[in-house]
């Protein structure tokens, strides 16, 4: 009886505040990471004050993160172009500078000229027509850094490895190795009640595998591949092949047994919503005509299905109103002959982008979809005699109608040399946008309110954005308080 | 409304149970010696299920023939001690004897042999003699959680001349080897171990420095009271909270507790070091104690106080004395282990009576994990999730459990179970070199994707276990699954094809590295002789499947069904067809995959 009117009381909008949940949440959370988070995340499930931000969840947006696995040298595909900047570029990096007659020139808002990388042709055109920006010298942070109190302020555990930093890129939690959800999960764990209609199948989805971005509390990744989701082998009412008859009439007829065992009750459900949400998910993409060209890589092959997948956003079909995806492009942590693998590996990059974005004007929802790069970091601006090693801050690409392009964002260092303000040695640049701050942009513009749902996904994002701030953290995406 | 939901399944399970529905099995035999043979063989399969990575057929004959000589209980006591005095299969010497067979270099990364990692840890849990103490070492890493990191990757020797990517595999033995001593052991040997040092950044760990602002890590000292011992709340000997006046759950510890802690865990560094910050690697030795940068001030650590001054490992071990007699010690990690070997819900008593036994094992000593493995397993409620009833001298009916009786169990083990039964080298050695095979089921050895393991003890999936409450012997009114944190709508589909490849095709290849002339792979293969022996009798073939991996818990709806399906067959299906299309659906039956 005492549980009955908890649960009562707790049923509304969202069934996540029940008690049992509240409970287990506020238990892993105490677990995950500090007491100062964990107050946030519960004050999250208490509080809903009123905002600056709506929280706006009507109308239909996707994002979709690309991450670029291995941590990109993303100082040359965006270096500086001004004389003073490119020499500093040049000097510091020697051997692995590309030279200035090389590089795409293009310019900010201000007229600041940078140099794109040569093979990134595709998206210096998105760039010129103003639908694909940077974001300058981006990385995990826990509070603002300089390089006087490096030393005495708090940083990322595991600085400049791979598996630490890519699970800081994810998890937006960067004090912690112990964070199970990410910060794409906790968001869908607080609103897909209200923008998933679909009980099967995850509004994260993922062609990169399972990824701790996407992963909350509830909602898990739903995984699928360039041909969409994995199906149960075998399984079919018109199979001819005698095993997989037997297996495909056992199947159907144990799975819809009553079970008094709720754990058995528990698995035949998640089998049989698997067996028909592969099957959905298969039927619905499969009958969508792209007429978008794609260049036939991997990258080129998830960001196709990406885009088969937000034709199928509508109610008669997935029912999906929010949708966030995963897609991998790997191989960057170039160690070694660096100019000639950026060469090989970009052009895959830049066109399979340029491709998305062309289906998604395609579809219509060129304004509703953002796409945005994320990597481990970036690497040494000093050579280690023909590539770069691990570093920290670095620039990523945001791309989508709603992006307003044709700027860099951000702070983008105004002197690369050796030992400059940020450098922490060899050229690893201290970041001077966090993580978080480009996070929190990307949650705003789905749909968070700046209150203390910002804050459960984004745990350290006070230490960056004020709560009562009258724009948007970095300014890339349209500002629904700052009219265009 | 929840209380209600509770008494109606109890109604179905014994009102209807009783007259043949979906949840009880009959079987008939011969004569009541047949019976009790029956009994046996399925008890006798639940036990290994528990105890092992799986049962072979002869296997379980023989426990079984051993229960009908001396009497159940005695056999198992037996089966248990036999058990204890094997030696310990270690997976360095698998290893070793894998890279020597293949004559390749341990640390020559074209033959990427970080593989070995995993191929050791399948080879064992499929052919180890010691299976119970495998199956231990298991359940204790997911306790004492470490999970693959690139520090633990590197192809190079350490400073003792291993390679580096073994001092994993040299934690993973160090568990193996304590399993069957002292928990109190165990904390000590985690908590030196440099591969838990740097896991949860420990190691390199310097004593505050007030003039600077510095202060010790606080990481280790939090996780080994929260996930290692104590836990984040008191607890009664019985698993149940304890609460304060005011009826709310009183917190084991506070932030000045994990502080004296962290203070605790200063000093230590990698063994053969010079001074605290300047030592290679070296992952195959206790951490060492540097006495100039462990804390020496008094400690307020539970009840006590560690005086100043003390030598920095006199100072450790008297700390982890402190929290090894904490009285949440016990029923925090007898559920954990009852959790990984019987049942995700073990009722008050019988926690309890695992406690009691962890508290003091009769000699007066706490933390004997042989003392507590034997209360764990041959405890009557690690049977009590399969009832059998003899409705008449020569029937018996086979009752799984209600929820609170029964779990899911880990894919990675019924992977296992299936290999023991099914699979066969194609390797010139013999051996079994499997990969981790981690993207099928998100669960493979080494591969925790954090110190909170591949799932919490806590986790209830979405649906009725969320809602239901469970009958007063659960301590604190709530049923958990955890391993459901591992089946989703993709492992749903994608463990059954994995069986389904293996099955059809009856061989596998697995990608092992890029040599010379192209990938080098392990085949693997797979025969069902008893199977397709039974295949032209449909109702032979089911009953035989059900008793061997169901222990006979295959409702009579669920053995009919599959009857049914088989001799619906046109006479042109071969035995084989049969054989094979039966023992894929019953092992994604889920009479298969949840267990009693």
């Amino acid at each position: 009886m005492k549980k009955s009117s908890v649960k009562e009381a707790s049923r509304g909008e969202y069934d996540f505040f029940s008690r049992r949940n509240f409970l287990k949440f506020s238990g892993g959370c105490a677990a995950l990471s500090s007491t100062s988070i964990l107050s946030t995340i519960l004050d999250l499930r208490l509080t809903k004050a009123a905002m600056a931000y709506g929280g706006d969840l009507s109308g239909y947006k996707a994002m979709v993160c690309v991450f670029l696995s291995g941590g990109i040298d993303s100082f040359n595909m965006l270096a500086p172009f001004e004389d003073v900047e490119y020499n500093a570029y040049s000097q510091i990096r020697s051997n692995i500078a590309i030279p200035k007659t090389s590089l795409l020139e293009v310019q900010d808002r201000n007229g600041r000229r940078f140099g794109m990388h040569p093979q990134m042709s595709d998206l210096r055109t998105l760039y010129n027509q103003k639908k694909l920006a940077f974001v300058a010298n981006v990385g995990s942070l826990i509070q603002p850094t300089t390089k006087q109190n490096l030393n005495t302020t708090p940083q990322p555990l595991g600085l400049y490895s791979h598996s630490d930093l890519i699970r800081h890129w994810q998890t937006s939690v960067p004090q912690s190795r112990s964070q199970v959800t990410g910060w794409a999960g906790r968001m869908a764990d607080m609103i897909t009640d209200t923008v998933n209609g679909n009980p099967n199948i995850a509004m994260n989805i993922s062609l990169g595998g399972l990824n701790v971005f996407e992963t909350g509390q509830r909602v898990v990744p739903y995984v699928i591949g360039t041909g969409g989701a994995t199906t149960l082998a075998g399984y079919s009412k018109t199979t001819t092949a005698p095993r997989d008859r037997i297996f495909t009439k056992y199947t159907d007829n144990v799975l819809s047994h009553t079970y008094g065992d709720l754990l058995e009750k528990s698995y035949a459900g998640v089998r049989r919503g698997a067996i028909d949400a592969a099957a959905s998910f298969n039927t619905a993409t499969s009958t969508v005509n792209l007429t978008t060209v794609f260049p036939n890589t991997s990258l080129g092959n998830q960001l196709r299905m990406v885009a088969r997948t937000i034709a199928c956003r509508d109610a008669s079909k997935l029912n999906q109103s929010r949708q966030i995806f995963f897609v991998v492009a790997g191989g960057w942590d170039h160690h070694a002959d660096l100019i000639n693998l950026q060469n090989n590996m970009l052009p895959a990059v830049s066109q399979a982008l340029k491709a998305f974005y062309d289906a998604t004007v395609e579809l219509g929802v060129e304004n509703s979809v953002t796409t945005f790069t994320a990597s481990d970091f970036a690497r040494t601006l000093s050579s280690n005699g023909a590539g770069s090693d691990h570093a920290w801050g670095g620039n990523h690409i945001v791309m989508g109608g709603a992006v307003q392009g044709g700027h860099v964002y951000g702070s983008y260092p105004t002197s690369l040399a050796l030992n400059n303000s940020l450098d922490t040695g060899r050229g690893r640049l201290i970041p001077t946008t966090s993580v978080d701050q480009y996070n929190a942009e990307l949650a705003l513009w789905f749909g968070l309110a700046n209150d203390s749902s910002l804050v459960g996904v984004l745990p350290n994002i006070r230490n960056f954005y004020s709560a009562s701030a009258t724009s948007y953290p970095v300014g890339f995406l349209q500002d629904p308080l700052i009219p265009v | 409304m929840k209380a209600l939901t509770h008494w109606l399944v109890m109604c179905f399970v014994v009102g209807f149970g009783l007259v043949g529905s979906v949840r009880a099995g009959d079987y008939t035999v011969p004569n009541a010696n047949e019976l009790n043979a029956l009994i046996m063989r399925l008890r006798a399969t639940q036990f290994l299920q528990h105890a092992t990575f799986g049962a072979r057929d002869a296997e379980v004959n023989a426990l079984a023939s051993r229960m009908a000589q001396i009497g159940a209980y005695p056999a198992l006591n037996e089966w248990i001690d036999n058990q204890f005095a094997l030696p310990v299969t270690l997976h360095a010497q698998t290893i070793r004897e894998m890279y020597q067979a293949e004559n390749v270099s341990p640390i020559d990364s074209a033959v990427n042999p970080i593989r070995f990692r995993y191929h050791s840890w399948w080879h064992n849990a499929i052919t180890a003699p010691d299976q119970l103490r495998q199956r231990m070492g298991w359940a204790l890493i997911q306790l004492f959680v470490v999970g693959e990191i690139d520090n633990f990757n590197s192809i190079a020797n350490d400073r003792t001349g291993q390679p580096s990517w073994m001092g994993i595999t040299n934690y993973y033995d160090m568990l193996l080897t304590d399993s069957f001593g002292n928990y109190r052991t165990m904390l000590t040997d985690v908590t030196r171990h440099p591969v838990m040092g740097v896991y949860l950044s420990h190691l390199r760990n310097n004593k505050p420095n007030l003039a600077t602002n510095v202060f010790p890590d606080e990481n280790y000292a939090r996780e080994i009271m929260q996930l290692f011992s104590i836990g984040l709340y008191e607890l009664n000997p019985d698993g149940s909270f304890k609460k304060n006046a005011a009826n709310q759950l009183i917190p084991t510890y506070d932030n000045d507790k994990i502080q004296t802690f962290a203070r605790l865990f200063t000093g230590m560094t990698y063994a053969q070091s010079t001074s605290l910050n300047n030592g290679a690697v070296n992952f195959h030795e206790p951490m060492m104690m540097f006495e100039a940068n462990h804390d020496k001030d008094a400690k307020n650590v539970f009840g006590a106080t560690l005086p100043a001054g003390l030598a920095g490992l006199v100072d450790l071990n008297l700390g982890l004395d402190n929290l090894f007699n904490h009285p949440n010690v016990g029923p925090f990690v007898c559920r954990r282990l009852i959790q990984r070997l019987v049942r995700s819900n073990p009722s008050s008593t019988y926690l309890g009576r695992v406690v009691a036994t962890f508290n003091n094992n009769g000699l007066g000593v706490r933390g004997d994990m042989k003392a507590v493995i034997k209360a764990i397993l041959l405890d009557p409620e690690a049977f009590d999730g399969i009832a059998m009833i003899k409705k008449s001298p020569t029937t018996l009916e086979v009752r799984p459990g209600l929820s609170e009786r029964t779990r899911l169990q880990e894919p990675i083990i019924l992977y296992a179970q299936f290999l023991r039964r099914y699979a066969s080298s194609g390797h010139s050695t013999g051996r079994f070199l499997l990969p981790s095979l981690d993207g099928i089921w998100g669960q493979a050895p080494y591969r925790s994707p954090s110190v909170f393991n591949f799932y919490l003890p806590d986790f209830q999936p979405a649906g009725d276990i969320t809602n239901v409450i469970p009958s007063p012997s659960i301590p604190n009114g709530e049923l958990v699954a955890p391993e459901f944190q591992l089946l989703n709508s993709v492992t749903g589909n994608a463990v059954p094809n994995r069986y389904r490849a293996d099955i059809y095709n009856q061989t596998t290849n697995h990608f092992m590295y890029t040599g010379a002339t192209g990938s080098v792979n392990f085949t693997i293969n797979f025969a069902f002789p008893v199977e397709t022996g039974l295949a032209g009798n449909s109702t032979a073939l089911v009953e035989y499947l059900d008793k061997a991996l169901c222990c006979g818990t295959m409702s009579n709806a669920a053995r009919t069904a599959l009857i049914t399906a088989l001799n619906q067959e046109p006479t042109s299906t071969t035995a084989l067809d049969k054989a094979k299309g039966a023992l894929l659906s019953v092992l994604t039956s889920p009479a298969y995959n949840i267990v009693e």
